[in-house]
């Protein structure tokens, strides 16, 4: 695989036994935290529900959609870098060309699959992840394609998708 | 790269934008009916692989084709049912299918990569292509090649020339109308959602027996499919000024290659990645050009004006709205 040299040891994030860094942690439940906080109780959050909610409607209270949206979509773009950062100097050590691990597209999956929730989002990620490490295995063992567990991942979300929208219709007719 | 002849450039254009042009005019279609079909880089891939796939083990190319053009309807038909019948969130189907659509290519096809597999090769037309130089840029090129040439006249008669092209424009533009006028505004967004699959899935066949051949992960169609999305916007979902865009983006490919030559000093990711920033560049002039205060700077002025008034576009109105009730 191509990339750069590794960096020196002392860049890595400090990391305990089985290669888990503690910084890393605190770091996701601390922007888990910070977003639950932001979107619940600040007035930005209200302003972004209300722009989601009904763009329309928001400008009649006051509020300019497009100030809003692009202050969340900076804030989204600061926490995807964030992340980034931590894929090179936890994980990878270096930087290489498929240094997101389509992360960003597994993102948008988990928000969907938690329906547009914050709580279930931890419990989500956790799943994938362990689906996304146990597959790195597959090609060793079973002798098929890794990418197996974007499969899983594809049809969970799809069939959940489906759920929501049968049991919205029958919301709306009864 | 020395003796770089325009025949020979214009013939590299017209072969790699082959498949671009075939998944363009596809999702042309499917957006004029007002469906969006955000799958396309899933189905172009998992085409792709079911069309090698099937023409490795049959040795025939026009079961490759096939089921290519039969992986991209059902997929299509996957988005169409979910969007237009049960109402989910059209973006939301199409992005899950891409992802998942593309990690099924590679689970499926992973006993195929590497693979030496049948091909389809130049076929000359008899005649034309001893014409002293559009022979040699148009009649020596293979089958997919003059299929995309013909689509995108068929295309464009279809939509302005004929009553089904004027149904499935309204449809796309005012659904309500078009159901009080008596059309089954479901059955042929879903039917024009499957017309736009087959063609992906045979841009999809394109790629792997045409312009790439063989099947492996990467294949090297990957991020097509959004480029195809986009060059539909940047053709203001007009058949012609799409397929224009898609040999744009194709010329800018092949000269990337051929610069490369030139300039060996350069990092080779510069002339892969440089047809995307400047696609999404032009993206953001059609969006300006929406703009009144811009437009009426522009209206004046010699160059800018007509240039203005060329990249102004807007989508059919009801684009990604289902039919309500």
């Amino acid at each position: 695989m191509s990339g750069t040299e590794p960096f020196p040891p002392e860049l890595w994030l400090p990391a305990w036994g089985w290669r888990v860094s503690p910084l890393a942690l605190a770091l996701a439940l601390t922007a888990l935290a910070a977003t639950g906080w932001v979107l619940r109780s600040t007035r930005l959050g209200l302003s972004l529900r209300a722009v989601g909610g009904n763009p329309s409607a928001s400008v009649l209270l006051g509020l300019n959609p497009g100030k809003c949206m692009l202050t969340a979509m900076a804030l989204a773009g600061g926490l995807a870098g964030l992340a980034g950062m931590l894929q090179v100097s936890g994980v990878y050590h270096r930087l290489i060309p498929a240094i997101s691990s389509n992360y960003g597209y597994l993102a948008l999956l988990v928000v969907m699959l938690a329906d547009y929730r914050l709580l279930p989002v931890p419990a989500i990620a956790f799943f994938f992840a362990c689906l996304n490490v146990g597959s790195i295995q597959l090609p060793m063992m079973l002798r098929v394609d890794s990418s197996l567990s974007g499969v899983i991942q594809g049809a969970c979300v799809l069939a959940t998708l489906c759920v929501y929208g049968w049991r919205r219709r029958r919301g709306s007719r009864g | 790269m020395g003796e770089l002849s325009l025949a020979v450039l214009l013939a590299g254009v017209l072969a790699g934008a082959a498949p671009l042009v075939l998944a363009v005019m596809g999702e042309t279609v499917t957006e004029r009916a007002g469906l969006i079909n955000l799958s396309l880089d899933g189905t172009i891939l998992l085409s792709a692989m079911g069309a090698f796939a099937t023409a490795y083990e049959t040795e025939s190319l026009a079961a490759g084709f096939a089921a290519g053009a039969l992986v991209g309807a059902a997929v299509a038909a996957a988005v169409a049912v979910c969007s237009v019948y049960w109402r989910l969130s059209q973006v939301a189907v199409g992005f899950v299918l891409t992802l998942m659509c593309r990690d099924l290519a590679y689970f499926l096809g992973n006993p195929f990569s590497r693979l030496p597999g049948p091909h389809a090769g130049p076929w000359a037309v008899p005649f034309l292509e001893d014409l002293p130089w559009a022979g040699e840029v148009l009649f020596r090129q293979s089958l997919p090649v003059y299929g995309s040439l013909l689509l995108v006249g068929l295309t464009w008669l279809y939509l302005y020339r004929t009553r089904w092209g004027l149904e499935l424009r309204s449809v796309g533009e005012h659904p309500r109308a078009a159901y009080a006028r008596g059309m089954n505004v479901r059955r042929l967004q879903f039917f024009y959602a499957v017309w736009g699959g087959v063609l992906t899935g045979l841009a999809g066949a394109a790629f792997s027996l045409c312009v790439k051949p063989g099947w492996g992960r990467p294949q090297g169609a990957e991020g097509m499919g959004w480029i195809a999305l986009a060059i539909v916007i940047f053709g203001g979902w007009h058949p012609l000024k799409a397929a224009l865009g898609a040999y744009l983006f194709a010329f800018l490919q092949v000269t990337g290659v051929s610069l490369q030559g030139i300039w060996p000093s350069a990092p080779a990711q510069v002339f892969q990645t440089a047809p995307f920033p400047l696609m999404i560049f032009t993206l953001v002039l059609v969006h300006w050009t929406r703009k009144g205060r811009l437009r009426r700077w522009a209206e004046g002025r010699r160059w800018i004006g007509p240039l203005a008034r060329f990249l102004h576009v807007s989508p059919p109105r009801a684009l990604g709205k289902s039919l309500p009730g």
